[in-house]
């Protein structure tokens, strides 16, 4: 079930009804247990059991672990649980990249070997870097382990951040879990606002957004490299408004339920370097690479070079996460490189590093273009063509489609607004005199101008 | 605190009734319009209404005036009298009928004008309809004949399946004509009384795809709707019975008129596909049959495909819109301008050959 579909409209009307009916914590939570695997089951029944075998593994491992005091014995533990859950996910997402990898490398020995026909359960990335996350803060002993296997069912799949995030660590969600909580009317409707902004955000923009970048995408070598540069901008609009719709949906829906979720974006492609811009983009996966892989990889500590070995190295498995392919890694080691050489000017106090602001954003904001026309491409030819073409101001089909202007527009104002006072009226307050026309206008706008067709979230991929 | 409920409630009322307004007062610029049919006695089809404007938004963007006999785009009162121009009945499919461009960038319009440059001038009636083919356009040749002093009749045709209905038109009964045609009551009511932007957001509320939406709340996996059926032509594919095929359209042409008819064939070429431009998307053996056909039955076949090719080579793609896809859809200002100078050139190359 996917949040932007009619059925998901009615199924949270009835959850929120009955969610709200409930008096114990015992019967509110197994409600939303239910729904949660009802919400998962719509799309495939069968992987459910993934979820019951990653609950049952980390709720298990992480009592043993919070029992033992024996450090050898507590990390036996852990590694059952890293081995679950990753094995799990290297099975479903990875298996066949490697093996088409192999393949690719064994090729001039002769060797060939064969994929399987794998289907990738959806937020399989997700929950199983969560459930991670879990065990490590039970092992690190920040986090005494949940003792109901309710709760922590809860937890592992409740289904506004089942399938796409935000990332919500233990440490946030299981003390909200573990009680009722009390209903409150501005909290409702501050939800209510944030769940029709991310509805707006990804129907009406990254929707219409993705209907030109599928066209160019696909035959990047027909258009004109204008064209180009405008497809990548949309792509650019496409993935920030369907993510970030998604995520402000997910929190809105969770907000409404009387939870709170951490905030996912804080608009972007306002930063001024890449460190800032993974300050600002999918910030609950930032900060679960940094205290989950480069802090333990050595994080800042030590040399230059170890440093901007850790970084190197949490960027390219961070883009690995993203997806089962090479333009992913690519994409990853690009940050990842950007980012070193961020570091490296500030670690040599070079002189170029006061570049004017406008600069810095221009620069900052070239390298992510780039990396989303890699991250967007099926291949590194796909990639290169495009690339290509679009520094090249090539000849071809200058195509031009004027609401994919206006949404990029509508992306650049949203941007420089965040940083004035309209930041406040853009969350449209219920008192305000605005709010309610803004509302109207919001509701017809999905009804009237959403494009035709289902469209999936794109993280939905990951 | 939410402050004062019942002012809060007010306040909202108020204001999502202000918003809805200018939703409303917006909606022009983005939806198309939705207009009542009038039957029209002379073609006996049902036409759009003639003197309102019809708006389109979703591929192109233009506003057509609809003229006497439901003809898009005509401004001029008929004049069945007039005898001093050629006047030329334009038959077609939405591609002719050309509601994505303005008035003046019709194919009935550039042709006109064109011909008023040139030394001949001429009328060209615009009756194209979306959706019709062969079996509309014959059964109404007789009637618009007498009432428009019709000389020769020109079919736009983009698919050669428009074609097929013409091997085996009979009048049709009466329960079959157009006037019996289910332009339901409540549908004619709904479009006359109700704003377009309410009619479009029922519209896209209850279909998908212009099917009835369904909701689903089973468990997955979904089970995947059937594959679509091809739709292809019911004509034979052997070489002995396509020419006969053809043969059998082109006779029921010429059956139900005794006046020119020229076929322009004007298929949707080149088109992007999954980033690739096609430029052949019919059976090139059914065209040739066709050619054949048409020269052994005395009607003349006319082909558009290389024009098209060229232009698009030129960078000028005769289809899409920069609001829908550039090489994919309709006919756009470039192709339609195509479409009106090939028919004046092979006028002018018919006239001199006569002359």
């Amino acid at each position: 079930m996917v949040f932007s579909q009619l059925e998901f409209l009615l199924f949270l009307v009835v959850v929120l009804a009955m969610t709200w009916m409930c008096r114990t914590k015992v019967t509110r939570n197994s409600y939303l247990v239910l729904a949660s695997y009802y919400f998962y089951a719509y799309w495939d029944v069968r992987f459910c059991a993934l979820l019951v075998f990653s609950t049952l593994v980390d709720f298990y491992v992480a009592r043993k672990i919070h029992r033992n005091d024996d450090y050898p014995t507590r990390r036996r533990w852990l590694y059952v649980s890293l081995a679950s859950n990753l094995g799990v996910l290297a099975f479903f997402k990875y298996f066949n990249f490697f093996l088409a990898s192999a393949n690719l490398a064994l090729a001039p020995l002769g060797i060939s070997t064969t994929t399987l026909a794998i289907v990738l359960p959806v937020g399989i990335s997700f929950y199983t870097f969560q459930t991670l996350s879990y065990t490590i803060d039970v092992y690190r002993r920040r986090l005494a382990p949940v003792t109901s296997l309710l709760d922590f069912s809860l937890y592992v799949a409740f289904f506004p951040q089942l399938v796409a995030g935000p990332i919500v660590r233990a440490t946030e969600l299981s003390p909200q879990l573990a009680r009722v909580p009390d209903f409150s009317r501005r909290r409702f409707y501050g939800g209510a606002q944030q769940l029709l902004r991310g509805a707006v955000k990804k129907v009406l923009l990254a929707d219409r957004l993705g209907e030109a970048v599928d066209v160019v995408f696909a035959g990047p070598d027909l258009y004109s490299g204008w064209t180009l540069w405008l497809a990548a901008l949309a792509y650019t609009g496409q993935i920030y408004y369907d993510f970030s719709g998604y995520s402000d949906m997910a929190i809105g829906i969770a907000k409404m339920l009387g939870y709170r979720f951490p905030v996912n974006f804080r608009h972007p492609y306002t930063a001024t370097s890449l460190t800032e811009f993974w300050h600002r983009w999918h910030m609950t996966l930032s900060r679960w690479l940094r205290d989950y892989l480069y802090i333990p990889l050595g994080g800042s500590r030590g040399s230059a070079a170890m440093r901007y070995r850790n970084l190197l190295l949490t960027m390219t498995l961070g883009g690995l996460w993203h997806g089962a392919a090479w333009t992913f890694v690519v994409w990853g080691l690009l940050h990842g490189l950007g980012l070193v050489i961020e570091r490296a000017f500030r670690d040599l106090k070079s002189p170029m590093q006061p570049l004017i602001r406008p600069a810095r954003w221009l620069v900052t904001m070239l390298v992510v273009l780039v990396g989303w026309v890699l991250f967007r491409s099926t291949d590194f030819s796909q990639a290169g063509i495009f690339l290509t073409r679009m520094f090249s101001a090539s000849d071809g089909i200058d195509w031009f489609p004027p609401l994919v202007i206006g949404a990029l527009v509508c992306l650049f104002i949203e941007h420089a607004a965040w940083r004035t006072r309209l930041r406040l009226a853009m969350r449209l307050p219920a008192t305000a005199w605005y709010s309610p026309i803004a509302t109207a206008i919001m509701l017809w706008a999905l009804v009237l101008y959403a494009p035709q067709g289902f469209r999936p979230f794109v993280y939905f991929q990951f | 605190m939410l402050g004062d409920p019942l002012r809060l409630v007010q306040r909202w009322m108020i204001g999502l009734v202000i918003g809805t307004l200018l939703i409303a007062s917006s909606s022009p610029l983005f939806v198309r319009s939705y207009l009542p049919r009038s039957f029209d006695p002379i073609r006996q089809v049902w036409t759009l209404p003639q003197g309102k404007v019809y708006r389109w938004r979703s591929e192109g963007f233009a506003n057509s005036f609809v003229g006497p006999m439901g003809m898009p785009g005509v401004r001029v009162e008929l004049d069945g009298t007039d005898n001093s121009m050629p006047h030329l009945a334009f038959w077609g499919d939405s591609q002719a009928e050309g509601v994505g461009v303005s008035d003046d960038d019709k194919i009935f319009a550039i042709s006109e004008r064109l011909g008023s440059q040139s030394s001949r001038p001429w009328r060209v009636y615009p009756l194209a309809r979306s959706g019709d083919d062969a079996s509309d356009w014959i059964e109404q040749f007789p009637r618009v004949e007498t009432a428009l002093r019709i000389d020769a009749h020109v079919i736009l045709v983009t698919e050669l399946l428009d074609l097929d209905p013409a091997a085996d038109f009979q009048s049709r009964a009466d329960s079959q004509t157009d006037a019996s045609k289910d332009v339901s009551r409540n549908q004619q009511q709904l479009s006359a009384w109700l704003p377009a932007f309410l009619l479009q957001a029922g519209r896209n509320l209850l279909f998908d795809d212009d099917k009835l939406r369904q909701l689903r709340f089973s468990l997955g996996p979904a089970k995947s709707p059937q594959p679509a059926v091809a739709v292809t032509s019911e004509a034979p594919v052997d070489p002995d019975s396509e020419s006969d095929h053809w043969h059998n359209v082109c006779r029921g042409f010429r059956a139900h008129t005794e006046l020119p008819v020229i076929l322009l064939y004007a298929p949707q070429v080149p088109v992007i596909m999954s980033g690739k431009v096609y430029r052949d998307i019919d059976d090139e053996r059914r065209y040739e049959a066709l050619s054949q056909a048409a020269s052994d039955t005395g009607l003349a076949l006319v082909d558009l495909r290389r024009e098209f090719i060229d232009s698009a080579r030129q960078g000028a793609w005769p289809h899409g819109f920069h609001n829908g896809q550039i090489g994919v859809g309709h006919l756009n200002t470039i192709g339609n301008t195509i479409v009106a100078k090939t028919l004046l050139i092979w006028f002018q190359r018919g006239i001199r050959a006569s002359s």
